[in-house]
């Protein structure tokens, strides 16, 4: 019975559920790209504008909404989409005890929502500060806090659910072979910095703060010292987070993303940095990937390689990260009263989707990388992340649809959070320039040269 | 409102409000933005961002050191972290309190039809364990442990009207749960609202005991316990809460309840290994 119960949960369990649809995605992705025998790519809208005025070389990239949607190309792919996930989630649901004949209209409703946000974060002015996360929180938000989240569309309304199966897919990606690659200077300013701007923050918020909610202090820890929502989403959910938390980590962090792309490189060439340490600085403490691309290439090329460098390093950290903070939750913070955490209980506890996201980059890294080459590997990224970030839209709309907007405000807790972040983002800033300074100004190190 | 916190919200919102200013601000005007790249801020991860490979210039630091080099340095670091990071959650644990004030422990409503009958629900049951831990150390270190329990009159107290039946004087329904029969030592205290305090001996039972800080328990934080609370601090206790050993219908109103305990009453809410080594 006992062993009956374990084996059952392989395909009963959210996590063990997410891991496996995960899996199906990956694996039909590498088989679509490596055969080439059928496109698996997902529906991705192209730029489109609401008739701004743009000059020759961003119009080049814009696509008429009309244009799109008159392609037969558009609408495979969005069947092909909503097929997929539609199909492996419904199963998903079965299996988690969900009635099919419910799950699926109110899917379908979720996933309706969910292109219409992909939709408006595709818009040249919407995309260019605020991309799919904000406006799948704003929707869902506003659904939920205006008319209410109808009774039908419940069933589907499982961020966990989706999260999880994102950051299994997300796991391809996440090559850590790549480690080598980097060096001792990427390294050291992205692998020395982030894990102390962590464990500062964690200090600050549990113990200054006396902050007692400690999924959303690791959460924002990360989302400030790595990179931003994809890692909020990633620890948020090893640390077993409430949405409520992913929703706070993640409107400050874009709040401030918007800000120090701005900012940091107008102060960056005030004070007269060099080009590479101005660009490592950015990559270091700017939240979002996208961003610090952005605020990079203000700078120049060399200071946007500089930036993207260092960035993507901290990418490849989140596992790690990840996985560090979901045993650190199983083993010393979720202790209960009269249980001693032994192996089985830490493997209770583990959050096993955690497992499916290293396994899938272990796989990336170590069997599909050297067998296919790194181009395949690009190849096969570029179809999964689009179903990550369907993921992960699905899962943003349905933390807007549950989000209560007093309870949002509520738990502002007199501003911690934001106190929280402000004084962790001074932190992670002073530390940067720091390991910036000590590697890259050519006072102890040579400066390494950038083509 | 207390001038500090008064102080701190004041200081939120200019701080809030300006930094939302600043963003908004930069959104409209455009700021920062560069017109040639075909993605915002929004891309959150090195996938989402078109050609990124481009950006990249692989062999910029290149590897001088074996793989391994690379591998080893990046684990140790990262174990070092983890290490220094468990220590600091060690260290996190009773520093903050020090020893209670002549502590008493009082556990409301623990009865049958609280936790298994009536009105039960499995948050209720969920805090049996660690409330038995609690009390089995409150004893063993002289700590009085005080039952206030719920023995309402049937058909005349009025806290019936609004919750049905329940802990009726002399049922089975409105005796301590088995697992925390009072032992000698104990007191039980019968009460017919939802305070301890209000028209019991509670009160004069406490001064005769010299006790000079209540430690609530039981169920549920966002009424009985807080109703407790309330007078306990009207009387002149100090109050800290129990935080595994109290629970209430859902966890809003606990993490509800234990807030209002903390801003009302000052009530620190406390795990019981920190309340075991203040005792």
């Amino acid at each position: 019975m006992a062993n009956n119960n374990n084996l059952s949960k392989l395909w009963k369990t959210e996590d063990w559920l997410a891991v496996w649809i995960g899996f199906i995605v990956i694996l039909i992705g590498i088989v679509a790209v490596l055969t080439k025998a059928f496109d698996f790519s997902a529906l991705t809208f192209k730029t489109w504008t609401w008739g701004e005025a743009l000059n020759d070389a961003q119009m080049a990239k814009v696509v008429p909404l009309g244009q799109q949607f008159a392609a037969g190309a558009f609408w495979g792919k969005l069947l092909r989409t909503v097929l997929v996930l539609g199909v492996l989630f419904t199963v998903g649901a079965a299996l988690l005890g969900e009635k099919v004949k419910k799950f699926i209209p109110a899917f379908l409703g979720v996933f309706v929502l969910a292109v219409i946000v992909r939709l408006i974060s595709a818009e040249f002015t919407l995309n260019r500060y605020l991309e799919w996360a904000f406006w799948a929180l704003i929707v869902g938000i506003l659904i939920s806090n205006t008319i209410g989240t109808p009774k039908w569309l419940k069933p589907a309304v499982k961020t966990e659910f989706y999260i999880k199966t994102g950051l299994v897919i997300m796991g391809f990606s996440v090559l850590f072979s790549n480690i080598a690659k980097f060096g001792l200077y990427g390294l050291g300013i992205a692998w020395i910095v982030t894990p102390v701007v962590i464990l500062f923050m964690w200090w600050f918020g549990t113990k200054v703060l006396k902050m007692d909610n400690k999924p959303l202090v690791i959460t924002m820890a990360s989302a400030t010292s790595v990179c931003g929502t994809s890692a909020a989403i990633a620890t948020g959910a090893a640390s077993n987070c409430k949405k409520d938390d992913l929703t706070m980590t993640i409107s400050i962090s874009i709040i401030f993303t918007v800000l120090m792309m701005a900012l940091e490189p107008v102060i960056i060439r005030w004070t007269g940095m060099s080009p590479i340490m101005g660009g490592a600085l950015i990559g270091g403490t700017v939240d979002s990937t996208g961003a610090v691309a952005v605020a990079g290439s203000v700078l120049g090329g060399e200071a946007e390689q500089a930036a993207v460098l260092v960035k993507m390093i901290q990418n490849i950290l989140i596992g790690f990260i990840a996985f560090f903070v979901a045993l650190f939750f199983a083993t010393r913070v979720n202790r209960k009263e009269g249980q001693k955490v032994g192996a089985g209980e830490i493997w209770t506890r583990f959050p096993k989707f955690i497992i499916g996201f290293f396994i899938a980059s272990l796989v990336a890294s170590f069997i599909i990388q050297p067998l296919a080459g790194a181009d395949q590997v690009k190849a096969i990224n570029g179809v999964l992340d689009q179903y990550k970030n369907w993921a992960f839209v699905l899962a943003f709309v349905s933390i807007g649809l549950d989000t209560n907007f007093k309870d949002l405000v509520k738990q502002m807790q007199g501003g911690k959070p934001l106190w929280l972040y402000l004084v962790g983002q001074f932190f992670n800033i002073a530390l940067t320039f720091f390991a910036v300074w000590l590697l890259l100004s050519g006072v102890l190190f040579p400066v390494p040269h950038l083509s | 409102m207390p001038k500090s916190r008064r102080a701190a919200r004041v200081a939120l919102l200019v701080v809030g409000g300006a930094i939302l200013a600043a963003a908004v601000y930069i959104m409209v005007r455009r700021i920062g933005l560069n017109p040639e790249l075909d993605f915002g801020a929004g891309a959150y991860y090195y996938a989402d961002i078109p050609e990124f490979e481009k950006k990249l210039d692989w062999d910029t630091y290149q590897a001088q050191l074996p793989f391994w080099v690379y591998v080893v340095l990046f684990l140790a670091w990262g174990a070092l972290m983890y290490w220094v990071w468990t220590r600091m959650e060690k260290h996190t644990k009773p520093k903050h309190m020090e020893k209670l004030n002549h502590p008493a422990i009082l556990v409301v409503d623990m009865l049958n039809d609280f936790v298994t009958g009536a009105i039960g629900c499995d948050r209720a049951r969920a805090i049996v364990p660690a409330t038995a831990r609690l009390l089995a150390a409150a004893r063993e270190k002289g700590v009085p442990v005080i039952y206030c329990n719920d023995a309402h009159l049937p058909g005349i107290d009025r806290e019936l009207q609004i919750w049905g039946d329940h802990a009726i004087v002399g049922t089975p329904g409105a005796e301590v749960i088995p697992e925390l029969t009072p032992q000698p030592c104990d007191f039980v205290v019968p009460k017919r609202r939802y305070s301890g305090f209000f028209q019991t001996d509670l009160d004069i039972l406490l001064k005769e005991l010299g006790v000079k800080t209540v430690i609530i328990t039981g169920l549920h934080t966002h009424m009985c316990c807080r109703h407790t609370s309330a007078d306990a601090y009207c009387l002149g206790y100090d109050v800290v809460a129990a935080k595994e050993a109290t629970n209430s219908f859902t966890e809003e109103d606990y993490l509800g309840g234990l807030a209002y305990l903390k801003t009302c009453y000052g009530a620190d809410a406390y795990s019981n290994d920190e309340l075991i080594a203040a005792f």
